[in-house]
């Protein structure tokens, strides 16, 4: 991919002058706000601040939350939004892609994972190491990513994608080990919902000398990053080591934004928005943006977290920064998405490689396999003494039936979703539930839960499926309004996804550190389980399937035309908006059905019809059918490993799926990513 | 209601076809329509009514599925005969090979009624082999020496609650939030007890075996008491109410022993005490109302030391209220004590905030040894002692020099028999005493070797 592109944001040019002035006039406000956020809550009077501040010792208990509390807090918001705003700025210019941030690329989810998983099973280790291992979670998880898509790559949609999917394959398996585990994970969701709160100074001493490395940045980077603007051709023929350079800068970026992590936990947006309004703001060559973008990550974190103290005093509960920062920070992206992105980063829908046609020996294949698993599922009974083949009595059938259906309707379901936002998005990548149409019925039920204050059983098992199903098609009008004035622009449909999906995961953090018992309802039910569905929910999920994949199959020619290109469709005189969006509410509605009867399920959207057209089904009508059959075998089967792996426990179907689904995928991206190098 | 949603749905969906019927016919032939001309005409409108209606049928259904149940609730709590009749047919085939207890129709005398937290159940004689699926109550039939023949989560009961010890011989039965329905039913059990991680899909359990359901920690009740009434209608359950009552008496006896051994040690000025865990090393749990530590130290005669600040022990569902740390400032009279394991102890103790809190400064704070919060009646008991050894540990002692009262404090916590015989004690003369110093208090109250030996060490340091 180019690295000649211009990113967004560029149009109003700023002269030198007003450059600096603006950032005088960041820093100014970034003193204000400083002075004011020490004020709010603190009972001492500013004489007595300053001298403590000059070195007097604390005497009294004000005097030593001052110094030890909100000093070093202060000292805290300040580091880490220095290291957002910059290192959000590095990698976006550094990847010439205006939607990349730590976030984006996954090091939250893998810092996470890894210190779940320390801490359940070697806890002892979690006082002195657990920053060693959130950090090497977050390296490895952001190399898995930048693995996935390539490192020379990164410009486009795919790599936010890839972010997103292994955002979801450690999210998923993260959850499955707190749901194995419950009694052992409390004391990290303070952690995972992103808290600035500090008891000392030894974090910010921790911190600052793993801060040098901005040092080198600041010194080294403006004029490889300007370099690099010339595209990688240019910058190598002025003589530069662009590979070595690039990872060099990459490789700082990413232990800084490692090492705040470890401290402070899981903060998002600001160094996805901040590089984005220096860029506004008209900050063009590297080193303005990498300063204005600095300075205001700090203001934009002083401002998050002064908002989160300030509500702190009406409430005794916590209010994580976290919280505040995605409250803020998701609408403003959404916002400045829709604004900067533009309708004309076309993506073309490329089918992967593999067969041409379908052959009679795949058909064949695929029915024996679907015959099985449905077998297995239906006969096989796993007791203490070991494996039995009976024909199950009438009980056990009954606890049986529902879930085989809500397995096979649901799997079906999602992959016939899954085809349609692909081929509307122009983007094999895509899928429902990366595109927020599943985090709209969470959000919905996470919300409605906090508002009720308790997530009851009852609640769970009667309004649940309305409340998530009237998210999701919430979720789908608010991408079509914000979304019409772009043409529903895949970049835009995909970024407000994000964003919803990365403000529900903020939210149910901010509900898991609760710390009760029901916390694990939610997680139960974000990890997509077949084990409550009842009969009549299942027949519901059955007919509404059928419904809409009817409806699917009314509009192949529609789906057909849109796939070979917005313009074609446009010139055999499709009415391609309205095309659209009776398609999308398809996609979105298949999606929230099975999210309200089982919860969310990933990767069977986005792998089926992958594999559909691997196994030769090219055109719209055998991708449907064969899609469909896979991603029901595909559930069918995860619902039944989850029932036997851990006997008698169970893992839920949508987690086998992520699981199972996850490690192809990544698998098949990097399969494709070495075929891709070696013949290029 | 649902005749008339149905037929505002037939309705609508006519009025739907016939417009859209309308539209496709008055519509011109544009290019889109001969583009796609294979698809019906109007499409479009009918795609969108079709939604419409779908969306209004799942509306209808799940109405209609929330008007049913609470019907089924009114049928669960007429009356034994009543469920019976409910559950009948199910059970019979499902335990038809065993001769254990069984709902019976007719009221014979020979039986008894057990209350649950919604219905009432009739017993004929006591059920043997009981399915019980939450740890909580797994306790409570351990106590009262019913080993259940299942139960889920075993491993990570022992890591938790610790006491008492599940037998070998329980049969594991999965998570406490997804038990497996399937061995549950291979088991045979003759009464399964549910709580509230299972009570959404109870009706699938009654067709194992007849179900008690016990809701122990609810926002409106007490949950220690709701604990103890549990305790006394399971032990009604397997008929040993006497070992019930002898254990409860016990317990009283062991916690107004612990109490004097506390009134003693701070010279009957008892603390007012709050109990946290650290969530982090910024941020707590309070125990506040309706937690099992909070009526432990009222059974101690102790009073909650937040009074400041209603809100954070305000009564919630299960007794803890999260907060930041430096709201403890609050706490300038009280005592503080903090459950372990927290995996920050060490941090934490050196970190100034904490060591600048005023409890902290009077030293009135101390750590609980690893302690289960979320028990049956029993843990009452465990609570109090955990607390009790804790509290001692910072007794103000003005004539004895802070390492013999820890001393102290660890030698009544191992030696079991100081209890009974402290009980023996006569209390108001002892509590008369108190006020006295150190030298007439041990005088009066040299029963056993402890205080013979903490004598010693007082005149050693008097000295």
């Amino acid at each position: 991919m180019s690295h000649t592109s211009s990113l967004p944001g560029d149009a109003i040019t700023l002269s030198q002058f007003s450059l600096s002035r603006l950032s005088l006039l960041l820093t100014a406000s970034i003193l204000a706000l400083g002075l004011i956020y020490l004020q709010i809550g603190i009972e001492i009077s500013p004489a007595r601040q300053w001298q403590l501040m000059s070195g007097l010792s604390s005497d009294s208990f004000d005097d030593f939350e001052f110094t030890y509390a909100r000093l070093p807090r202060l000292a805290m918001v300040l580091l880490v939004g220095l290291v957002m705003g910059l290192t959000g700025s590095l990698i976006q210019q550094l990847t010439r892609n205006p939607l990349l941030s730590p976030m984006t690329l996954g090091t939250a989810s893998g810092a996470w994972l890894a210190l779940i998983i320390v801490n359940i099973w070697w806890p002892t280790l979690i006082e002195d190491y657990g920053a060693l291992f959130a950090m090497t979670g977050a390296l490895l998880s952001m190399a898995l990513v930048i693995m996935i898509a390539g490192w020379q790559n990164l410009s486009g949609l795919p790599v936010v994608l890839a972010g997103m999917s292994v955002n979801i394959l450690l999210g998923a398996l993260t959850s499955a080990i707190i749901l194995m585990n419950d009694q052992y994970a409390r004391n990290l969701f303070i952690w995972g919902a992103g808290d600035l709160a500090q008891n000392g100074w030894d974090s910010v001493l921790w911190l600052l000398p793993r801060l040098a490395v901005v040092v080198i940045i600041f010194a080294i980077a403006p004029r490889i990053l300007t370099l690099l603007r010339l595209g990688q051709e240019g910058a190598a023929a002025r003589g530069m080591n662009v590979a070595g350079l690039f990872l060099l800068l990459m490789v700082c970026g990413i232990w800084l934004v490692s090492s705040a992590l470890t401290i402070v936990g899981v903060i998002g947006f600001i160094g996805l928005i901040a590089p984005n309004i220096a860029r506004s703001l008209g900050a063009i060559t590297a080193r303005d943006e990498l300063w204005i973008s600095t300075l205001l990550g700090m203001l934009l974190l002083l401002l998050t977290d002064g908002l989160a103290l300030y509500l702190s005093q009406f409430t005794p509960d916590l209010i994580p920064t976290g919280i505040t920062s995605a409250l803020i920070g998701a609408p403003a992206l959404i916002w400045f998405t829709h604004r900067r992105l533009s309708a004309q980063d076309q993506l073309f829908f490329r089918m992967p490689q593999g067969a041409e046609q379908l052959s009679r020996v795949t058909i064949t294949l695929l029915a024996a396999a679907f015959t099985l698993v449905l077998a297995l599922s239906c006969l096989v009974q796993l007791l203490n003494q070991g494996w039995l083949m009976t024909i199950p009595d009438s009980f056990i059938w009954s606890l049986r039936w529902p879930r085989i259906t809500t397995a096979i309707a649901a799997g079906a379901g999602m992959a016939i979703a899954g085809v349609i936002m692909q081929r509307l998005i122009h983007n094999p990548l895509a899928s429902p539930d990366l595109l927020g149409m599943s985090a709209g019925a969470v959000f919905a039920i996470v919300v409605t839960g906090m508002v009720m204050g308790q997530f009851d059983s009852s609640f769970g098992a009667f309004s649940g499926p309305i409340i998530a199903f009237s998210g999701s098609m919430l979720t789908l009008g608010v991408l079509l309004i914000l979304g019409k004035r772009k043409s529903y622009a895949p970049s835009v449909v995909i970024m407000t996804g994000i964003a919803l999906a990365a403000l529900i995961e903020t939210l149910v953090q901010f509900v898991l550190i609760k710390g009760t018992d029901d916390v694990y309802s939610i997680l139960r039910w974000l990890s997509g389980s077949t084990y409550r569905v009842e009969s009549s929910e299942a027949l519901l999920l059955v007919s509404g399937t059928l419904v809409l994949t009817g409806l699917a199959f009314i509009c192949h020619r529609w789906l057909t035309l849109i796939s070979a290109g917005r313009n074609v469709a446009l010139a055999r005189g499709l009415d391609v908006n309205r095309a659209f969006v009776l398609l999308l509410i398809i996609s979105a509605a298949l999606c929230a059905l099975t999210t309200a009867i089982m919860g969310p399920v990933a990767f069977v959207g986005l792998l089926a019809p992958h594999m559909a057209a691997m196994l030769g089904a090219r055109a719209v009508i055998p991708q449907l059918i064969i899609a469909a059959v896979l991603g029901s075998t595909f559930l069918l089967l995860a619902d039944w490993l989850g029932q036997i792996v851990i006997y008698p426990a169970q893992l839920a179907a949508g987690t086998m799926v992520s699981l199972i689904g996850g490690s192809y995928f990544v698998f098949l991206l990097l399969k494709g990513r070495m075929a891709g190098s070696s013949t290029s | 209601m649902l005749t008339t949603s149905e037929k505002k749905l037939s309705q609508h969906s006519n009025s739907n076809s016939r417009n859209s019927g309308n539209i496709s016919s008055a519509s011109q032939p544009n290019l889109a329509a001969r583009i796609t001309n294979r698809i019906p005409m109007g499409l479009p409108y009918g795609l969108f009514s079709g939604l419409i209606c779908w969306f209004a049928l799942f509306l209808v259904l799940f109405s209609t599925e929330a008007k049913a149940q609470p019907d089924q609730k009114v049928t669960a709590n007429i009356t034994a005969a009543h469920i019976a009749s409910f559950d009948k047919a199910p059970f019979d085939k499902m335990s038809s090979d065993k001769a254990t207890s069984h709902i019976e129709t007719s009221s014979s005398l020979t039986g008894y009624t057990i209350q649950d937290s919604e219905k009432q159940v009739y017993f004929e004689r006591p059920p043997q082999r009981i399915a019980v699926l939450s740890w909580d109550l797994a306790e409570q039939l351990l106590e009262l020496d019913v080993i259940p023949v299942a139960m889920p989560e075993i491993r990570a009961y022992h890591d938790w609650v610790v006491r008492p010890q599940v037998p070998e011989s329980v049969q594991e039965l999965g998570l406490r939030s997804e038990p497996n329905l399937e061995r549950l039913a291979a088991v045979k059990p003759d009464l399964i007890i549910l709580a509230n991680r299972q009570k959404d899909v109870q009706h699938r359990f009654s067709r194992i075996a007849p179900v008690l359901y016990f809701e122990t920690y609810s926002k409106q009740h007490n949950n220690a008491e709701a604990a103890i009434t549990i305790f006394r209608t399971l032990a009604k359950l397997v008929q040993k109410e006497d070992l019930a009552e002898q254990k409860l008496t016990q317990m009283q006896a062991d916690i107004e022993a612990m109490k004097s051994q506390l009134v003693q040690a701070y010279q009957g000025q008892l603390p007012d005490v709050s109990t946290v865990r650290f969530a982090s090393l910024t941020s707590v749990f309070i125990y506040g109302d309706n937690s099992i530590a909070h009526y432990a130290l009222k059974q101690l005669g102790i009073s909650p030391a937040l009074p400041s600040l209603p809100s954070l022990q305000a009564r919630t569902q299960w007794g803890i209220t999260q907060t930041r740390l430096l709201n403890l400032r609050e706490i300038e009279q009280g005592s503080v004590l903090y459950f372990t394991p927290f995996e920050h102890e060490k941090k934490l103790k050196t970190s100034p905030i904490w060591q600048a809190m005023p409890f902290v400064r009077a030293g009135r704070s101390n750590r609980i040894k690893p302690t289960w919060t979320y028990g049956g009646a029993m843990s009452i008991k465990y609570m109090a002692q955990a607390l009790t050894e804790s509290l001692l540990a910072i007794a103000p002692a003005p004539s004895l020099s802070k390492s013999i009262s820890q001393e102290r404090a660890l030698y009544q916590s191992q030696n079991t028999d100081l209890k009974t015989d402290l009980k023996a004690d006569p209390k108001a003369a002892l509590k008369t005493d108190l006020q006295a110093n150190l030298q007439t208090e041990l005088q009066i109250d040299r029963q056993t070797g402890l205080q013979a030996d903490l004598k010693i060490n007082s005149v050693s340091v008097n000295q």
